[in-house]
């Protein structure tokens, strides 16, 4: 054995972080190629939604009365409409406010819903027979329903819509959350953290959230399409988005149908924008729930 | 089974309370009730408030809450559901006289969603990975995706102008007028039911890939039955019990289908009177058609429960 000459053992780079990353995106990509098709998608959408102004080529709201009503051409790609305003511009305007109504009311209801889900499902007992109750009465009620009289006594205004949409969606993220939790309690890690005496606000945060995580996120995905369609469906019955802040929903309300005969494009476009979207995150969430629980019913 | 339906039923009032009281607390909760709508005052206009506070003694709301909300309940089992606030007139006569449509809409609809979904499914889990499947499953998701008032919409649109024709407007009973009844009502259930047909292909579909995985079903094919026989005896009767399930999720989607599309198509039922009423803060029709609302959702989940545990024996046993 000589001193003097290492064996050159050729060094194998570990692989960074992002290059982890870049192959199972990539992998994800080549399994579900319907579910990376739903992400971008949607990733086209919420660009468009951040970089609205860049992709707006004329003022959405201020009439321009030479254009009343024309069809589709290069000047104005989507037509305009009775007010002449740029359809397109319009239709791009409506995109933040669909993305922030349905993300942020997901979040919210769905985030609602683990933590009391978690609650139920843990302590069991009077807690959980209680909202249990509470979550049964609420689901008596159809979730539009119950959103259009919310609407209709909070009055006007994005933040109420967002509580309707959200409150929604609590009841089912609550009762699949406590499933998960009540077949992560039979676990031993959950004992033996009790064991050593952890409280339990410990053991809920530190060893039961962590596990329901997939359940939760697939829950969530799976809300966002039907937050853009409570969403587009209340506006368009007038109980949404108030003016000004434009949205797809009541772009279809009023003047749409009133015009549709001689402007059939203000009736096709916003239609086309709401189901782009909710196609998107319906694809995307199918495909994580296929990822992370194929016990799950899915489309595989 | 006896006592597990009385227990369940008498478990369904407390739920059906609870739902009356909640959208009756949720229409309170703001200033502002239906005598500004009656007076038909213009915004702005200074109406006499002493004019305001006769009228709401008339029609009764300016007694305490709970003293509202009593008194509406313990009509019931008697058979009142309160006078409407707009027209003074019991709501249960109205709503018996539109109840009909929505309710022919609806049957109609869900009809053909699974009369269209269950095979689509079936053929879908079959014929897996074949273009049928994707076609089926492409056309489900696009039905999904798309909103049913822009469906509606859109035929709507299309009619007028490729043939210059609108579906009867006005109030159309099968019996009465079935010509004019079936032309109104065919395209709102179409629309509806494409809507819950995907929903029914995608379900059965992925029941029937299940159930076909399972052991007993190699067993049946390994014993050498035809492979007609194996899917009919087998298959077909297991993966059907999860799709009752189905039915009672649909009746949700049902109902907000309804509503939304008696606006768009102005089809007189009870969906567009809630809607009607909501607007017009008729507090009365309102609980009374949230109460019936949530009692055929409520019902309809009884019903399904109760035939989901006589369809599977694992679950009557205990």
């Amino acid at each position: 054995m000589s001193t003097q000459t290492q064996t050159a053992i050729p060094e194998v780079a570990a692989p960074s972080k992002l290059s982890r990353y870049r192959r199972g995106a990539l992998r994800f990509v080549a399994k579900n190629p319907l579910g990376a098709a739903g992400l971008f998608m949607v990733l086209l959408m919420v660009i468009i939604g951040v970089f609205v102004p860049f992709f707006q080529r004329y003022n959405p709201i201020t009439p321009d009365y030479n254009h009343m009503l024309e069809g589709p051409s290069w000047t104005h790609f989507l037509g305009t409409d009775e007010f002449g305003r740029d359809l397109w511009s319009r239709v791009v305007g409506g995109t933040r406010v669909s993305l922030q109504v349905s993300f942020a009311s997901v979040a919210i209801g769905s985030v609602l819903g683990l933590f009391l889900g978690i609650i139920s499902g843990y302590f069991g007992g009077i807690v959980d027979d209680v909202l249990q109750r509470l979550v049964e009465i609420k689901l008596s009620l159809p979730g539009i329903l119950l959103a259009i009289a919310l609407m209709t006594a909070f009055g006007p205004g994005v933040d109420k819509v967002i509580i309707a949409i959200a409150l929604s969606f609590v009841g089912r993220a609550l009762r699949t959350m406590r499933g998960s939790v009540l077949s992560v309690k039979e676990n031993v890690y959950i004992e033996a953290a009790r064991a050593i005496g952890a409280s339990n606000m410990r053991i809920m945060l530190r060893h039961i959230l962590p596990n329901v995580m997939a359940p939760f996120l697939i829950v969530a995905s799976s809300a966002l399409g039907g937050a853009i369609l409570q969403e587009s469906t209340l506006s368009f019955l007038g109980l949404g988005v108030p003016p000004p802040t434009p949205s797809w929903g009541r772009m279809l309300s009023g003047s749409a149908s009133q015009y549709a005969m001689s402007a059939p494009w203000m009736v096709i476009f916003p239609g086309v924008a709401i189901t782009w979207l909710v196609l998107g995150f319906n694809l995307f969430g199918d495909a994580l729930r296929d990822v992370w629980d194929p016990r799950l019913r899915g489309s595989q | 089974m006896q006592a597990f339906l009385i227990r369940r039923v008498l478990a369904l009032i407390p739920t059906l309370i609870g739902a009356t009281l909640l959208v009756f607390l949720i229409m309170r909760v703001v200033p502002g009730d239906i005598t500004s709508m009656l007076s038909g005052a213009g915004p702005g206009e200074k109406i006499d408030p002493e004019e305001l506070a006769r009228l709401r003694e008339e029609l009764g709301i300016d007694r305490p809450l709970y003293v509202q909300y009593v008194t509406w309940l313990i009509g019931i089992p008697k058979g009142d559901l309160g006078d409407s606030l707009w027209n003074r007139m019991p709501v249960k006569g109205e709503i018996f006289h539109r109840f009909p449509i929505t309710m022919q809409m609806a049957i109609m609809a869900a009809t053909l969603g699974f009369l269209f979904g269950l095979p689509l499914g079936i053929v879908s889990a079959l014929r897996r990975g074949t273009w049928i499947d994707l076609l089926s499953r492409l056309v489900s998701i696009m039905f999904l995706a798309a909103p049913t008032f822009w469906l509606g919409l859109l035929v709507l649109t299309f009619l007028r102008r490729t043939f210059n024709w609108i579906p009867p407007l006005g109030f159309n009973l099968l019996w009465e007028n079935p010509g004019d009844n079936l032309a109104q009502l065919i395209f709102p259930a179409l629309i509806i039911a494409s809507h819950l047909m995907a929903i029914v292909a995608r379900m059965s579909r992925s029941t029937m890939l299940e159930v076909l995985r399972e052991d007993y079903i190699r067993t049946a094919r390994a014993k050498g039955l035809p492979e007609s026989t194996v899917i009919i005896r087998h298959v077909l009767k297991n993966s059907m019990i999860p799709v009752i399930t189905i039915v009672s999720l649909s009746v949700g989607s049902l109902l907000a289908g309804a509503v939304v599309m008696e606006r768009v198509f102005s089809i007189p039922g009870i969906g567009l009177y809630l809607l009607e009423s909501i607007t017009n803060r008729d507090y009365t029709a309102v609980q009374a058609l949230v109460l019936i609302f949530a009692a055929i959702f409520v019902v309809i989940n009884l019903l399904t429960d109760i035939t989901y545990g006589w369809l599977d024996p694992r679950i009557s046993r205990h």
